[in-house]
Order: structure tokens, then sequence, then C-alpha cells
């Protein structure tokens, strides 16, 4: 999306089933999409891949229960326990991971999707077009001159005592083509972080979270909830372009959970 | 993947729990967690491969609802 490439956006379909999602990845890039779509890896289906996992005898799953920014609720946390009942029950080998720190990625993924201050997506609005709920916060804080922001920051992280925030709205402001260029290179540092953990100390199959912390919320939820997002938005920094889908959006089937990249 | 549902009976929040302790993230997103209300949402995991993987995280995806068994999430009526 245009102005939002700090992070890059990921489309994904929805289905109602498995079968569904599977039919329909397996059908687009069987359309060689690469053909038409500049932007897409030149990868055919891979049987053999699939046929691996499919036989696999025993997994090593790795579960991330929190993400150490907003603990799941207990609805959320109990879909992870029952996943990890029946895969036990299967003789899976289940680990506890705890990766390289989520909430650094929601801090560096957060400045980087509105670096210029929401301008470019608003630049698209028509008359009479209004912003969600959600980004509608993120612009107000962007749009506070600096010295109240400034304030309201030092109120958060001495007065409230909420490190977690603070460093959240910190640097919450437009930034120079130099400052971007800066957090790019975080996010290129912590990507590498992120592979090295994964293929080096975790050695992990899979890795089983929850999509979100609550539930999907009700309309105009965002207004609040729009900062809690990470367990998502880590994933769009860390492995952005998986073909043209990501399948693990579509994993919250029927919740109209829509975080923001 | 949907696992299961809220359900009102399991998913309260602790009676010990209390948002002000909780950092403003949270805050934001518990504001909106009630579980008597959200009776009968669905409930999701996220199954996580690295780049590339779609293969492999279907297939997976694919064990672990079978591995569910009788448990395995119910599909709303269609009509």
């Amino acid at each position: 999306m245009p102005g939002q490439e700090g992070i890059p956006s990921v489309f994904s379909p929805m289905t109602r089933t498995l079968g569904d999602l599977s039919y329909f990845t397996k059908s687009m890039i069987g359309m060689k999409p690469w053909k038409y779509d500049h932007s897409i890896h030149p990868i055919p289906w891979r049987d053999d891949v699939a046929k691996e996992y499919q036989e696999k005898k025993k997994y090593r799953v790795g579960v991330l229960r929190t993400d150490g920014v907003v603990d799941p609720s207990p609805a959320c946390a109990r879909a992870v326990d029952e996943v990890v009942a029946a895969l036990q029950k299967e003789g899976h080998e289940i680990i506890e991971v705890s990766p390289p720190s989520p909430y650094e990625a929601l801090v560096i993924a957060s400045q980087l999707l509105n670096a210029d201050g929401c301008k470019t997506y608003k630049s698209f609005f028509r008359m009479g077009e209004w912003e969600d709920a959600g980004a509608e916060q993120m612009s107000f804080l962007m749009s506070l001159p600096s010295p109240f922001k400034y304030v309201y920051y030092l109120w958060v992280k001495y007065v409230r005592r909420d490190e977690i925030w603070a460093g959240l709205i910190k640097d919450w402001k437009e930034k120079s083509a130099y400052e971007q260029w800066k957090w790019v290179t975080k996010r290129e540092a912590y990507k590498a972080k992120f592979h090295d953990w994964w293929e080096q100390e975790a050695k992990i199959d899979f890795m089983l979270t929850p999509p979100n912390a609550t539930p999907a919320v009700p309309h105009d939820g965002m207004r609040d909830a729009v900062s809690s997002c990470g367990y998502t938005f880590l994933f769009n920094l860390v492995s952005p372009k998986l073909l043209t889908f990501d399948i693990r959006k579509v994993a919250d089937l029927n919740s109209s959970i829509t975080p923001v990249a | 993947m949907p696992i299961t549902h809220v359900d009102k009976a399991l998913d309260q929040l602790p009676s010990d729990f209390s948002i002000k302790k909780l950092n403003g993230v949270a805050q934001g997103a518990y504001k909106l967690y009630d579980a008597t209300a959200m009776h009968g949402l669905p409930v999701a995991v996220q199954i996580v491969g690295q780049r590339l993987e779609e293969e492999k995280v279907l297939a997976i995806m694919q064990r672990i609802e079978d591995a569910l068994g009788d448990e395995k999430y119910q599909l709303l009526e269609i009509e």
C-alpha cells in the first residue's frame, strides 16, 4: 500500500474451511501469477514439501503464549491450550519459545508503518471519506504538536509508569528520510535476529501463537485496540511477501479483526 | 485457524483482574473483552512458518485439524 511500505501489507483470502484455503492457494499458484504480477516469486507449488509435512512423524512445535505486550484473554489462551493438548496426544514435541523481543518488533513496525505522518494514505481520501477509528487514533497522535506529545510521553513514562506505551509514542511523529532509513536498518537487524533465532536456536517446524489477544472486537473497537496487534504485526515485519498471501492471517476465519497493516 | 468459540462459563477474566494494572496497549484491548457479550464468537490460533512455506503450513494445519478429531471447530450451519 502506498505510504505504508515500511511494513508491507499482506493480502489474504478468508475461507470457510481449510480445504477451501488449500484449494485456493494451490489454484492461485497453479496460475503462475508471476507471469502477470512482477512482485511474485516464481515458485511453483511444491508437492514434495507438502508431502514431507503430511507424513512427518514428529513435529517440533514452538509455543509462544504471550508477546509480552498484551497477554491473551482467557478464550484465546484456551484455544492455544487445546491445540497443544491435541498435538501432545499425537506425540509431537512441544517447547515454549521466546523469540527476539516481540515488543521491539512492535515498536519498529509501528514507527515504520506511518513514517510519513499518515500523509500518504490520507492523500487518497475523497470528500466525505474518513479514517477508521483505529487509523484516526494514530493520525491524531501524529498531529499533536511535539511539546504536547513530549509532556504526554513524560506523563505516561514517569507518572503512569507505563514503559510499554511510553516506548511506542516516544518517536511517534513524521520522520525525515534520514530518520526513516535508520528505522529501516533496525527492521532489517530485527529480521536477521529473528531468522537466526528460528534456524539456530529454536529449530522448530512451526510456531503456535494466539492471532490476537482478544476475539473480534465490536465495530469501531479498534479505536481502543489499535496498538494491540502485535501477534500478527510481528510477522508482517519479519516475513512480508509470502507470495501474494499470508495464510497465517486467514487463520482467524470469520473474525472481523483487521490489523492495521 | 479457528479452534473453538468464546464460552461465557469458561472464559471470564479472573476475579483479581484489574485493567488499571495493565500497560496502555493492553488496556485498549481489555476494555473490549467481555466473555459474556462475546459468547459464541470464533477463537483461533495462528500457525507460523518461515517465509515462503505455504505448502508446509497448510499441511501442518491439516494435521492439527485431524489431531483435534471430534473437538475440531464446528462450522456454523448454512441454511
